[in-house]
């Protein structure tokens, strides 16, 4: 470093400086590197000796345990510990509905990046398309471990199944993103619809996905609606847009209703798939319903303002485990007598998406407050609503704020969900114990593989959130505006 | 100031919101106990019609249905009409472990299975005729009692011991016991120790923090036997220190000891001393007769086939028999002294096929035990499960 330095003193300053003000890169040899960075002097070479060799028997040991560590018990478990207690001849199911998922998520998320592509483009901005090799880069730990949940498999059918969603994947982005831009404005409404079609391909039919169709076909219809003119004005035509879109929501969910009940419900549902499921819902649920209670908390009005904060203050003032608890055991007590029991699954998803959105709405509080005033009064002073200062001033500055907040939550909600079994819900962590429990598993000692095995699928969504969370913040330039 | 103010008068009116409803939710809860009450008063008059059949048992019979009204109104009348309720649904609701090898798992098709759970399945049979016709709900220990009582659960089947506080403070009715356990001891095979006098200065393996420990400590020391025990969190830790040899003995249930013995690499022994009882058997909420009788009778139907020798896979043949026991057990129709030919009812409101049902489509009470603990190393021949006439404790009173 000293000669390369004087080295490069001699030369005429004046012009190295001219030509080049970036420093010179420190590009190292690994020798160089190794003695710069861990043997620079006697004390570092000792630290860096035990640290090494410590290292190499973990690898060593970790290895050696791997390759003599009996996988039995997860393959023979390995469906239980994906989907739970799913029965065998329906197992059709799950992979439609992976499959009509990931038509949905790439359709969605291909239309939604050629969307964003065609903004740059207008706004004179460098448009960027994502390679696939960024798209894997970003989602490396989930495919990385849906191909070694796989390896476990007895047959050749999930390789079969796990390539044909690779290609399935690939296909549907670019579809989505080749879409008409008409269909592409709309791709988020095919999306949430598309999702919830997943979910009936699993559960069959049932009231409650009627509802939940419907009323996103509703939301879709109201935002169809609002763009025709011909359509009187005012409240009158709010009425009657509404009453259209009833109609219409009404009809879809008619016409769900019609096709034959012949699914399981979600009585069935289990393993990792519930574990996922209930993060998926107890998010997309418990944002909308944290943000209304932190507006709500922040709000003027003293009964929306002291309803809100005795919901927020109640549900983070009670761990998670008593509230399940309360749902499973003390609700149907106050349910009338011939009240059909709700499923577990039902109670549970009320329970979390309550429990999260009182989270949410706290770290949105956070949020707002950081928002500076000005903004606000700049915003009324410009003349805009209430509800628009909130909408387009506010509440986007406030929730980039809280990226790694909120993410950190999701990704507490997601290990949270291993709490699921203590009301009976077969999760993912709880068919490790399960399976250690049959006859030709007991007493053999391997809960330590099935932890091993939980583990690594745990981390590998729960790293796939704090990456992407990373992505968002550096995209929406959190720490930098 | 003002602002509190108006927050106060807010509150006021939202309590006597809260209050006007409340008043509305009690008096729909004194319609519905009402409801209940009439449909247990009917059950009970049924229950007196089946003691007065009985001969001999007309006394015992009016006075558990006369205390059973006098102490537990409340829970009887929210708790009344299960046996009704399970008919209407057309599903039992069972309360299960799916952790404990032997009595209740998750096999790796994703069914429950198991000594208790089959026992689940023998209720369902002979309560709506379709011993599929169940739903088990895995349960944690600290929760089967609250689960039970919230009636979430029409029957606990979960290695539950009957103990005396349980049936007093948990409002738990303990029913015919269809497992006897008891705490036991392990050793190597070449040990050399042969009997608890043996144990003299070993070292136990135990489970901290466990009704095993106390019991260990108390007998031993009534003994005076002295010993080192080796206190761990779990079997998962526990069983491979065992076979390492950190410790000679290891206690627990008998029942658990040979599941964990079948699967290891060393010969053991049990020691023939049970120092506990840990009767095992399925449990109802406590203030509904009815329902705990139907549990009971299609429990002891599968030991009263046992002790006749019917199982699954001869009971057609007995659908002839000569015998009138037999044919009434089966709900065949028999032929009284005056020549007329009826199926006896005995009054537990189930079909006169119900014993059938359960024995055709389960099994007797040594096939259940046969197929789930038989592979896990228990033998019931000479254990306290065997039937009475073989000097075991199975013994069910007579079907008539």
């Amino acid at each position: 470093m000293v000669d390369k330095a004087a080295n490069y003193l001699g030369d005429d300053i004046m012009s190295a400086l001219a030509v080049d003000s970036t420093p010179p890169s420190a590009k190292l040899s690994p020798g160089d590197w190794m003695k710069k960075n861990l043997f620079s002097n006697a004390a570092n070479s000792i630290v860096s000796l035990i640290v090494g060799l410590a290292a190499a028997a973990l690898v060593w040991f970790g290895l050696k345990w791997i390759i003599n560590a009996d996988f039995a018990i997860i393959r023979a478990n390995l469906r239980i510990f994906l989907i739970g207690q799913f029965p065998k001849e329906e197992l059709w199911r799950p992979w439609a509905s992976a499959y009509v998922l990931i038509l949905g998520a790439g359709l969605m998320t291909g239309a939604m990046a050629r969307n964003s592509y065609e903004l740059d483009i207008s706004q004179e901005l460098e448009p960027v398309k994502e390679s696939w090799g960024q798209m894997v880069r970003r989602f490396w730990p989930v495919l990385l471990v849906s191909i070694f949940f796989v390896s476990f498999a007895r047959t050749i059918m999930p390789y079969i199944g796990l390539a044909a969603a690779f290609v399935l994947i690939v296909v549907t982005r670019e579809l989505g993103w080749r879409m008409p831009a008409a269909v592409r404005q709309r791709a988020l409404y095919i999306g949430v619809l598309l999702f919830i079609v997943s979910m009936l391909v699993i559960a069959g039919t049932s009231r409650l996905g009627g509802y939940a169709l419907g009323l996103v076909v509703f939301i879709w219809m109201m935002s169809e609606l609002s763009q025709v003119e011909t359509l009187p004005v005012g409240f009158v035509g709010t009425l009657v847009r509404a009453a259209i879109a009833l109609v219409i929501a009404a009809a879809v969910a008619v016409i769900q209703n019609l096709i034959p009940h012949d699914g399981f419900g979600w009585e069935n549902w289990g393993g990792l798939h519930i574990s996922l499921f209930t993060t998926v819902v107890g998010i997309t649920l418990g944002m909308p319903f944290g943000i209304l209670l932190a507006l709500g908390r922040k709000s003027n009005l003293p009964v929306l303002k002291t309803a809100s904060v005795i919901f927020i203050e109640f549900v983070r003032g009670v761990p998670l485990i008593s509230l399940l608890l309360f749902s499973n055991l003390m609700l149907p007590l106050f349910l009338p007598i011939d009240f059909e029991r709700p499923a577990d699954l039902t109670l549970a998803i009320v329970v979390i998406t309550g429990f999260s959105a009182a989270y949410i709405a706290e770290i949105v509080r956070g949020g707002l407050q950081a928002v500076p005033k000005g903004q606000t009064e700049a915003a009324q002073a410009s003349g805009m609503s209430a509800a628009s200062v909130q909408r387009f001033i506010v509440l986007p500055q406030a929730l980039r704020a809280v990226i790694p907040a909120m993410v950190g939550q999701f990704i507490a909600l997601f290990k949270d969900t291993s709490l699921l079994s203590i009301i009976g819900i077969l999760e993912f962590l709880r068919v490790s114990d399960t399976s250690n429990a049959q006859q030709e598993f007991v007493g053999k000692g391997l809960a330590s593989v099935t932890y091993l095995f939980v583990a690594i699928g745990y981390w590998a969504f729960a790293y796939t959130m704090s990456k992407e969370s990373r992505r968002l913040e550096a995209k929406l330039g959190v720490g930098h505006r | 100031m003002k602002s509190a103010s108006k927050l106060l008068r807010v509150l006021a009116v939202l309590l006597s919101f809260v209050l006007v409803v409340s008043a509305c939710g009690s008096d729909g809860d004194d319609g519905g106990s009402a409801d209940g009450g009439s449909e247990d008063a009917g059950s009970d008059s049924g229950s007196d019609d089946a003691g007065s059949d009985d001969s001999g048992s007309d006394d015992s019979g009016s006075d558990d249905a006369g205390s059973d009204d006098a102490g537990s109104d409340d829970v009887e009348l929210a708790q009344g009409g299960t046996l009704a309720a399970v008919q209407s649904a057309g599903t039992l609701q069972c309360g299960g472990n799916d952790t404990l090898p032997g009595f209740g798992i998750v096999d790796a098709d994703g069914a429950f299975g198991g000594f208790d759970i089959d026992f689940c399945a023998v209720i369902a049979a002979g309560v709506l005729g379709d011993a599929a016709a169940f739903e088990v709900t895995p349960l944690v220990a600290a929760q089967r009692f609250p689960t039970l009582q919230s009636g979430e659960i029409d029957v606990l089947i979960r290695n539950t011991t009957w103990t005396a506080s349980r049936d007093g403070a948990e409002q738990a009715n303990f029913l015919h016991t269809t497992f006897y356990d008891g705490q036991g001891f392990m050793v190597r095979a070449d040990s050399g120790i042969a009997s608890l006098d043996d144990v003299s200065d070993a070292s136990i393996c135990v489970l901290t923090g466990t009704t095993t420990l106390l019991n260990l400590n108390a007998v031993l020391g009534d003994l005076g036997i002295p010993f080192t025990p080796v206190e761990f969190e779990s079997n998962d830790e526990l069983n491979p220190a065992f076979q390492a040899g950190q410790c000679e003995v290891w206690t627990s249930d008998a029942s658990q000891l040979a599941a964990f013995a079948a699967n290891m690499d060393i010969d053991t022994a049990i020691l023939p001393e049970i120092i506990s009882k840990e009767p095992l058997g399925p449990v109802v909420a406590d203030g509904d007769t009815e329902w705990a009788q139907v549990v009971n009778w299609a429990v002891m139907a599968t030991v009263q086939a046992w002790e006749w020798g019917i199982d699954s896979g001869n009971v057609d043949s007995f659908l002839s028999s000569e015998d009138s026991s037999i044919l009434r057990f089966l709900g065949e129709p028999i032929t009284d002294g005056d020549g007329n030919t009826a199926v006896a009812e005995v009054g537990l409101g189930l079909d006169p096929k119900f014993a059938y049902n359960i024995i055709s489509q389960v099994g007797n009470y040594e096939e259940i035990f046969e197929a789930n603990l038989g592979p896990i190393g228990l033998t019931l021949a000479g254990s306290p499960n065997d039937l009475w006439t073989n000097g075991g404790l199975q013994y069910v009173p007579p079907f008539r």
